[in-house]
């Protein structure tokens, strides 16, 4: 290694060093910065830009999902709403088809009554009896037995 | 240490065209780095060249708080030139094949550097608040005139002078490495190589970040003695927002 002999004691070449300085500074400052911070900026704002874009669809979304929980809410309960009106009509019908069938069972029961009554000739004192014609019709078939 | 190449002489003077060479070829460097990252940054997709790029010009600019937006800007930007310039002209001597010196291992380099920096932080400074202000500053209180002078000349120059003494010492460590016999030398250039580049960024950032604090540090102390706190003009800072005013100290804004 060769030293300059006295190489801590600045000569002339600050000043041209100075001047060299201060060129790149203002290169620098006047051409080829602007246009990259111009870039920067550009690219800044974009993300700015699709940040908002992105915060305005997750609010969408959560309006979509909110309106959809509600929408799904409300069919639910619609849908409890016609299962219990379903399952009213059904007892309501089941109570009037009983009611019916009773009905039809003592109708049939009573012609059949009447109809054996006209085929089997009434004993004396039978008016009195409170067997039913079926039982006094066994009875008049069985008694010779 | 003085490259003590190719000296001339003019006028009396004597100028040493080697290290004024290489800090051409730096901030040439400089130019073409900030050149393509700006080219490239227009692009969708930008590589990390421009991120790493983009980034310290980011983060410089953040580092500069004070005045209005132009002041802020300009001050960035030289944060920015003595960041890569720094970078750049510490890395230089790490080229294997070129046998360059780091241009700041040059005394005239490393006060040129402390003197522009200052300069445009002084100046910049002084167009934001007003020449007659940014002067009249100095002088309040007269009586400390001179301290303010000696911390002016002291700035200078060991803003410079940290840079020369750590890029110098490198460079007396890596020749005295050299005197070793190969074998010998390999594993400690490789560390210290690796070191020194890491070092580099270090002083690179330290230089920037300085750099901005002493405008910050300028302006505020101008700004303290030119106006009453509370009353700056437009021009010189934007009001505070609504939320900054209403949350500040009782007693703050007057």
């Amino acid at each position: 290694m060769t030293l300059h002999p006295a190489f801590l004691i600045p000569d002339a070449t600050v000043l041209l060093e100075i001047v060299a300085l201060l060129v790149l500074f203002t290169v620098l400052t006047r051409f080829v910065l602007p246009r990259l911070r111009a870039a920067a900026d550009h690219r800044t704002n974009q993300v700015e830009a699709a940040q908002e874009q992105l915060a305005q669809a997750t609010a969408e979304r959560e309006a979509s999902q909110r309106e959809a929980a509600r929408l799904i809410t409300e069919a639910r309960l619609e849908a409890q709403q016609i299962l219990t009106d379903a399952r009213s009509l059904r007892d309501l019908i089941l109570a009037d088809a009983r009611e019916r069938a009773h009905e039809e069972y003592a109708s049939i029961l009573a012609r059949a009554d009447r109809a054996a009554a006209r085929r089997i000739p009434q004993p004396v004192g039978a008016r009195h009896t409170k067997a039913s014609p079926g039982e006094r019709f066994f009875a008049a078939t069985t008694r010779g037995r | 240490m003085k490259t003590g190449g190719w000296d001339v002489q003019a006028g009396g003077l004597e100028f040493g065209l080697e290290a004024v060479l290489l800090t051409v070829a730096g901030g040439l460097v400089i130019v073409t780095i900030a050149a393509r990252a700006a080219r490239f940054s227009r692009r969708p997709r930008i590589g990390p060249f421009v991120m790493l790029v983009e980034g310290s010009l980011q983060i410089l600019d953040r580092a500069v708080t004070a005045g209005p937006a132009w002041a802020r800007r300009r001050i960035g930007a030289l944060a920015f030139t003595g960041f890569w310039f720094v970078l750049v002209s510490h890395w230089l001597d790490l080229i294997p094949a070129i046998t360059l010196q780091a241009p700041i291992s040059d005394i005239n380099v490393a006060l040129a550097l402390g003197v522009v920096a200052l300069g445009v932080v002084h100046a910049t400074a002084a167009k934001v608040v007003g020449a007659r202000a940014y002067v009249r500053h100095w002088f309040s209180p007269v009586y400390l005139f001179p301290v303010k002078m000696i911390e002016l000349v002291l700035r200078t120059i060991t803003l410079g002078l940290r840079l020369f003494g750590v890029v110098f010492a490198g460079v007396v460590l890596v020749d005295l490495l050299m005197d070793l016999p190969p074998p010998a030398a390999v594993l400690p250039l490789a560390v210290w190589t690796v070191f020194d580049m890491v070092m580099a960024v270090v002083q690179a950032y330290i230089f920037a970040i300085l750099t901005a604090t002493y405008y910050n540090l300028a302006l505020t102390n101008a700004r303290g003695k030119a106006r009453p706190a509370g009353q700056y003009t437009s021009a010189a800072r934007e009001p505070a927002p609504e939320s900054v005013r209403e949350t500040a100290p009782i007693g703050a804004a007057s």
